[in-house]
């Protein structure tokens, strides 16, 4: 099972050169059956890790552009009067997926991004009174551009709070950059990518998920954290019991694909940044850096004051 | 009906616990109940195992009521209906192993467990030595084990489980010292009788060839004996061993014989009607005439249940108490209880040692009685008596006093004492006088008795324990079943009943020394040796015989008595009050001296020992400058540290496994690792 994770990495690590950490936090996110949000500035291969994703998992995929004009019946589907057989026929979306392609999620109006709330969460979507069930697996996997970009509408927290993580692929190193400029197209290998993994086998790592072991000291330092962002004055709101199980969750996948069956507090607070930080909200500016993300500082605040080992 | 197989209710943990408890606590239990009960428990455990695995189902009702029933009517055909303690006890560990085959949540765990106390407590009704106290205290252990591991959830190694269990048990003595002290003695549990019991030890209430020379070669005790006052400091009571009389003097009567029908002994007035006299103190017909100054010899008796009436004294008793027992005096200077002694039994007893019976103490009856013999029976001895008897009758300077000292000549010259006497015929007496002349002490006092009465001496058998062996750790006699022993008393007109012993004339050594003294090595290997050859062996067994007997007196024969007698001491009076504000104050110091360990040791709370540990071994870091910042990992910490100092980077670095490996791991077993590796980390 492990060379099978390893497999997938180091696929995906051939089109989105030189970013092997945020591909294994997005694969953790998947793994542990969660959506994933992507965000960071336009250009820096968002699509191309999320159209990845669905490939090597070998899951069909819907592609969405969220746009300004996008309504719910354009992802959800619509009935149609069909005069042949003289009843309405109800015409799927492209939500009917297993992996579902948002990009650019903030671009559209929250009337349509509400749309998608209950498919994230209860994995099912009722048109027109009907309740139609989705594919398994379901995946969301959405991109978005930085709120400080014009014209775009922020997701509200209710959304944020569907997503397990949220991460930022940022600029690629040097290498990696060399590569692009020698016309090594990332996006071309895409065509002939081939999926790396079955149903059956994505499954059982999603199973396996739940096997690894947190032990008393680990929940200790998990609750720790929670009760901080709960008290501490640097909060308007803390960690809800939902964030709380995303945040131990996304450790475990996070240590199953470091071939481990168990829980340490690394793995906590490598997945802290991308599951607590769309998660809070600072009562004040942490950052004397405007541009760096607010909410990244929060949790370094979180990972600074909260110790590993001893309750205070 | 839908058949219901093992959930996760019960972790595989819990039971193998659960097994090892069950099978220690019930294992002693087995030797007093029917053979197959072994059986049951084991097909118990193996279903249990089978519906563990998954293979079985959880029995039904039909099954669980057939298994039931068979049990039952196995126990009824085992007792043959008796319903006794020891078919309750069967039935307990019947319902309780067959409880494991339903054993399904943490509830019917914990019903186990209960009942697995009072199947320990079940020991007590069949054994009460010091030593399965011990035992029985390591059983409680195993099931505060299993209890434990219900509520636990990571795996203890064997030895840390059983070391938490140890703790929870010694932080649990304090108040059950308080309870044992202060709560009222209600009769102990083992005093229940048994069916079975003690009907094989000591004598019997007849006396025929070859009884004696069995017994002795039985090392089981008797009864032991403390000489003093009932409640005496250790000073007085090391006063009182001087006055413990030589072993020549330590005759402990038990019964008469002086029925003799040419073969058997017995005691012409019966056992099973012997009327007790009332009073603590001796009946007027006994017509003591103890000389001037009467030398008073108290000692307290505990008596091994011997499933008979009768008690042992020094002669000659003039108190007896017990609190246990019903006890009194019989005629012939003997004492009784009420009811056969089933259980170990402590009473207490003032002798005179300078005594005399009265003179005219004689009843014509008790006359006849005592010099009757069975017509037709050795003819030859009855010859010899009639030739000394002329002697005395001719010789008005001889008494009756002549005769006794002809006989015990007679014995002194030609006889020898042996435990492997040849058999004898039908006239006995005279076959032993004139033929073999080997025997034992029952052969020296018969054929004495018989001689005497003959020579018209009013004579008779007494039997009892002889001498017994001074515990030189707690000063006490143990008497065993080996002291045991026959004599005579003869009639002399001046003296009274007076006490001849016949062995003594062949064998001094046996009354000087005791049986093993008396006897050739050859003969000597036919005994069981009550303690070892080595001189350090024959030390140890010693205290541990006197740790026992100091068991048997404080612990389990702690009666009102002593209970009043200690909280006397203890809190300078009986009053209610006192016993209140011992209890309450007694608890609550416990509980408060709890209270102020928890809030010392609050600041420092650790939820587990490697993180005491690990972050003991962190601080001493700090004090070198080297501080772990509270978000950063150990791992992490291990890492920066092993760059700004690279001769501490190995061993850090395991140290930090091994704590990632019992705190993130649940690999306990190698706290004792990484205890290790931080006490030898070199700085």
């Amino acid at each position: 099972m492990n060379q099978l994770i390893r497999e997938i990495i180091d696929a995906v690590g051939e089109v989105l050169l030189g970013k092997e950490k945020q591909v294994k936090l997005a694969l953790t996110c998947l793994f542990a059956k969660g959506h994933l949000l992507i965000e960071d500035l336009p250009g820096m291969g968002k699509t191309t890790l999320s159209q990845c994703l669905a490939q090597v998992l070998g899951l069909s995929h819907e592609r969405v552009q969220f746009t300004s004009d996008l309504l719910p019946a354009d992802i959800l589907g619509v009935s149609i009067f069909d005069r042949e057989s003289n009843r309405f026929e109800f015409h799927s979306g492209p939500v009917f997926t297993q992996v579902l392609l948002a990009d650019e999620i903030n671009r559209t109006t929250p009337k349509t991004q509400s749309a998608l709330l209950e498919a994230m969460e209860e994995r099912q979507v009722t048109v027109e009174g009907e309740t139609r069930a989705l594919p398994q697996p379901f995946f969301v996997i959405a991109t978005q551009n930085p709120l400080t970009q014009a014209g775009t509408y922020p997701l509200p927290e209710s959304q944020l709070d569907r997503f397990l993580m949220r991460i930022s692929l940022g600029y690629p190193d040097r290498a990696s950059e060399r590569q692009l400029f020698n016309g090594v197209d990332p996006r071309a290998r895409l065509k002939d990518f081939k999926p790396r993994i079955t149903l059956e086998q994505l499954e059982a790592i999603q199973d396996k998920v739940n096997e690894v072991k947190a032990t008393d000291q680990l929940l200790d330092y998990l609750q720790r954290v929670v009760d901080f962002t709960r008290a501490d004055s640097s909060f308007t709101w803390g960690l809800s019991p939902r964030g709380a199980i995303a945040l131990l969750r996304a450790a475990k996948a996070w240590a199953l694909i470091h071939n481990r069956t168990h829980v340490v507090p690394e793995d906590l607070q490598m997945v802290m940044p991308c599951v607590v930080a769309h998660r809070v909200k600072g009562a004040h500016t942490f950052s004397k850096d405007v541009n760096a993300s607010q909410d990244n500082a929060l949790v370094a605040h979180i990972i600074e004051h909260v110790d590993v080992v001893k309750a205070a | 009906m839908s058949r219901e197989y093992s959930k996760t209710g019960v972790s595989r943990h819990t039971l193998i616990w659960l097994f090892v408890a069950q099978g220690i606590s019930i294992f002693p239990l087995f030797f007093h109940l029917p053979s197959w009960l072994p059986l049951v428990w084991l097909f118990s455990m193996g279903w249990r195992v089978q519906v563990y695995r998954g293979a079985w189902p959880y029995p039904g009702f039909l099954t669980r009521f057939v298994l039931g029933a068979v049990c039952v009517t196995g126990l009824f055909i085992s007792f043959a209906g008796s319903l006794g303690i020891e078919s309750m006890v069967a039935f307990l560990v019947v319902s309780f192993t067959l409880k494991l085959v339903e054993l399904r949540a943490k509830k019917d765990v914990l019903l186990v467990v209960y009942i697995g106390f009072i199947a320990i407590a079940a020991h007590f009704l069949f054994y009460q030595s010091f030593a399965i106290t011990v035992y029985s205290i390591c059983a409680c252990l195993l099931y505060l084990a299993v209890w434990n591991t219900l509520y636990r959830t990571q795996y203890l190694p064997i030895k840390m489980q059983l070391l938490s269990s140890a703790r929870l048990l010694l932080q649990s003595m304090p108040i059950m010292l308080i309870l044992f002290l202060v709560l009222p003695r209600l009769g102990q549990l083992w005093h229940v009788p048994l069916q079975k019991g003690a009907a094989t030890t000591g004598f019997s209430d007849s006396m025929s060839p070859g009884d004696f020379s069995s017994l002795s070669r039985s090392k089981a005790v008797a009864f032991r004996v403390t000489f003093g006052a009932p409640h005496l400091t250790d000073e007085a009571r090391r006063a009182e061993v001087a006055k413990i009389p030589p072993p020549s003097g330590r005759y402990w009567r038990a019964l008469v014989f002086d029925d003799f029908d040419g073969r058997k002994w017995r005691y012409s007035k019966g056992l099973a009607s012997h009327r007790l006299s009332s009073s603590h103190v001796p009946p007027s017909s006994w017509l003591f005439d103890v000389q001037k100054e009467p030398d008073m010899l108290e000692y307290q008796v505990l008596l091994e249940p011997h499933n008979q009436r009768w008690l042992f004294t020094l002669m000659a008793p003039r108190q007896v108490y017990s609190q246990q027992l019903k006890i009194g005096f019989a005629d012939d200077y003997l004492t009784m209880a009420r009811d056969s002694v089933m259980s170990r039994t402590q009473y207490h007893v003032i002798s005179h040692r300078n005594y005399q019976a009265a003179q005219s103490g004689l009843s014509k009856e008790a006359r006849r009685r005592n010099l009757l013999l069975p017509e037709h029976f050795n003819p030859k001895t009855i010859a010899l008596a009639n030739e000394w008897r002329k002697e005395v009758v001719f010789n008005t300077a001889l008494n009756d006093r002549h005769i006794v000292n002809k006989a015990l000549a007679l014995y002194r010259e030609k006889f020898t004492y042996t435990l492997q006497p040849p058999a004898l015929g039908s006239h006995s007496v005279d076959q032993f006088l004139f033929g073999t002349q080997r025997g034992f002490c029952e052969h020296f006092s018969a054929s004495f008795v018989v001689l005497m009465r003959a020579a018209g001496v009013p004579a008779r058998v007494v039997v009892g324990y002889l001498g017994g062996e001074l515990n030189p750790i707690d000063n006490y006699l143990v008497v065993r079943q080996s002291d045991a022993h026959a004599w005579a008393e003869v009639w002399l007109p001046d003296e009274g009943w007076r006490r001849v012993d016949p062995t003594s004339a062949v064998s001094p050594d046996r009354i000087e020394l005791g049986l093993d003294e008396a006897l050739t090595d050859d003969e000597r290997a036919l005994l069981d040796s009550a303690y070892s050859s080595s001189p350090m062996m024959a030390r140890l067994q010693q205290h541990i015989e006197a740790l026992n007997y100091n068991w048997q007196r404080w612990v389990l024969g702690y009666d009102t008595a002593r209970q009043v007698n200690v909280l006397e001491r203890l809190l300078g009076g009986l009053q209610a009050w006192r016993i209140a504000l011992f209890f309450i104050g007694g608890c609550g110091a416990v509980i408060v001296v709890y209270l102020l360990w928890l809030s010392i040791t609050a600041r420092t709370r650790y939820s587990s020992v490697e993180q005491r540990l690990y972050l003991r071994f962190i601080a001493r870091f700090k004090k070198r400058g080297f501080e772990r910042a509270p978000g950063e990992s150990p791992r992490d910490f291990a890492q920066r540290i092993g760059l700004e100092h690279p001769t501490w980077q190995a061993e850090l670095s395991l140290i930090t496994k091994l704590f990632y490996a019992v705190a993130y791991q649940d690999q306990v077993q190698q706290l004792p690792a990484l205890r290790r590796h931080i006490r030898k980390f070199k700085w």
